[in-house]
């Protein structure tokens, strides 16, 4: 059995979101 | 300490002996020994599972102070930018009759002008804060490239200007695929062009059925073509559109793929979303397949499988990580082939929603645009909050008629982000 804690991701920086959203690289959700 | 409220537990799945904790906030990903997971919510913890915990977003120092750094999240998003943004519509005419475009009735023969596009780029000098560090043209339509030499011309422009004034720049193509040649994507990619983002709607029998060109032909093959010349010349992302219908026989489309060289090394991403159903009198009439609430049952079962289809071929998809809406963002817009400025593609065209122009400027659109409709004791006690930001306020629109409210998901991801993040483990994406 595992003892400690495992980091499995370290995740984003919370600016991320500024960049990701629905819309950012694709027609998001509207769909063309 | 505590436990942060925008996290979630689940079993681990593959190890019974331990837990998953996943924080909304930062997408970021912990497994625990099923033992230690009550001090955890105790906050009874060595000072390294403090540490590693809290620089992870997963433990708070105050929780009652942790709504108010929520509240907070999207103006510093904002105020940290360093993005100016811009989807360019360079017209709403296209080569295609897909059943289902939103812009359904919208389009026509209406095309940026070269006066309007020289309008837009002094919009967009005058719109480049000192903050502003790096430019993203979307070049849309329509079909964009039936406006190839002002994409050039823009591109030419901004690039320029970019360079000038030591900023990054980078222009990504919304297209149908079927003008994207090597002599376009060639004299593009030299001009700033790093992804063009291609529909193609699952295997050949349905993609022609969904997106035939104007006489009714089939568009497939041309399109695939194309995708498999220009592949090594520039980012390719392959979009799919489904309905619930049509989304089980998706995977054919993947298979398709890897047997006919557009393998996953090929591509930058590939994923798969629902088709919006459109108002009334706006989207192409005869079309009732499109999809009103994300929390209809068909889609969050088709959303999972269509990503584990999408991974274990190989292919990267989009990952679960936090999310907000381009209404949110004050450097993100929308120009149209007018010049008129609004907040998302699919308020393109609906006068009301405009929030100004390239010439005049952007008016206050707080209230038109409902911006902090999640700013409520409901949202921001909900641990999805993070990845949401209260949903879509088009497809509120759409389906309420008005924005007021919030299109709220918390059934969608109750059914779906466990496995979701499950698969990004899984599969590497993480």
């Amino acid at each position: 059995m595992k003892e400690g804690i495992v980091v499995l991701s370290k995740g984003v920086e919370k600016t991320a979101a500024a960049t990701s959203t629905c819309c950012a690289s694709g027609a998001g959700s509207v769909r063309k | 300490m505590k436990l942060s409220r925008y996290s979630k537990i689940w079993p681990d799945g593959v190890d019974p002996d331990s837990v998953i904790l996943f924080s909304t906030g930062r997408a970021s990903i912990v497994q625990v020994p099923k033992g230690r997971l009550s001090g955890i919510e105790t906050g009874n913890i060595t000072a390294d599972e403090h540490l590693i915990l809290r620089e992870l977003g997963l433990f708070v120092e105050r929780a009652e102070n942790e709504k108010d750094g929520v509240g907070r999240f999207v103006d510093e998003l904002n105020a940290g930018d360093h993005i100016f943004a811009a989807k360019v519509v360079m017209n709403l005419d296209c080569n295609l009759a897909c059943r289902y475009c939103f812009e359904g009735l919208r389009k026509g023969k209406h095309y940026m002008t070269r006066r309007t596009a020289d309008d837009f780029i002094g919009f967009l000098k005058n719109g480049l804060a000192p903050q502003v560090k790096e430019i993203r043209i979307t070049f849309y339509g329509g079909e964009p490239l039936l406006s190839r030499d002002l994409v050039a011309y823009i591109s030419l422009q901004i690039k320029t200007l970019a360079d000038d004034r030591g900023l990054g720049y980078e222009a990504y193509l919304v297209t149908n695929g079927t003008l994207l040649t090597p002599r376009i994507v060639e004299e593009l990619a030299g001009l700033g062009l790093k992804e063009a983002v291609v529909t193609i709607d699952g295997p050949r029998d349905i993609h022609d059925n969904c997106r035939p060109s104007k006489v009714g032909t089939g568009t497939f093959d041309l399109i695939f073509k194309n995708l498999r010349d220009v592949c090594g010349m520039t980012d390719i992302q392959v979009g799919g559109n489904y309905t619930r219908r049509n989304n089980a026989d998706f995977p054919r489309l993947l298979d398709y793929m890897m047997e006919n060289g557009l393998t996953p090394d090929k591509l930058s991403l590939v994923r798969f979303d629902p088709v919006t159903q459109e108002s009334e009198g706006l989207g192409p009439p005869g079309f009732h397949d499109g999809c009103r609430n994300y929390n209809e049952q068909w889609l969050r079962d088709a959303v999972v499988y269509l990503r584990e289809e999408i991974l274990r071929r190989g292919y990267r998809t989009n990952r679960v990580v936090p999310m907000a809406c381009m209404i949110d963002i004050r450097n993100r817009f929308v120009i149209n082939y007018d010049g008129s400025i609004c907040k998302c593609p699919g308020l393109i065209g609906i006068e009301e929603y405009n929030i100004g122009n390239i010439v005049k400027g952007v008016e206050d659109y707080g209230n038109s645009h409902n911006l902090d409709n999640w700013k409520n004791e409901e949202c921001l006690d909900c641990a999805y909050l993070p990845l949401c930001f209260g949903g879509c306020r088009y497809m509120k629109l759409v389906r309420d008629g008005s924005m007021d409210g919030v299109d709220c998901r918390r059934s969608y991801f109750d059914a779906t982000l466990e496995t979701m993040v499950k698969q990004d483990i899984k599969y590497g994406m993480v």
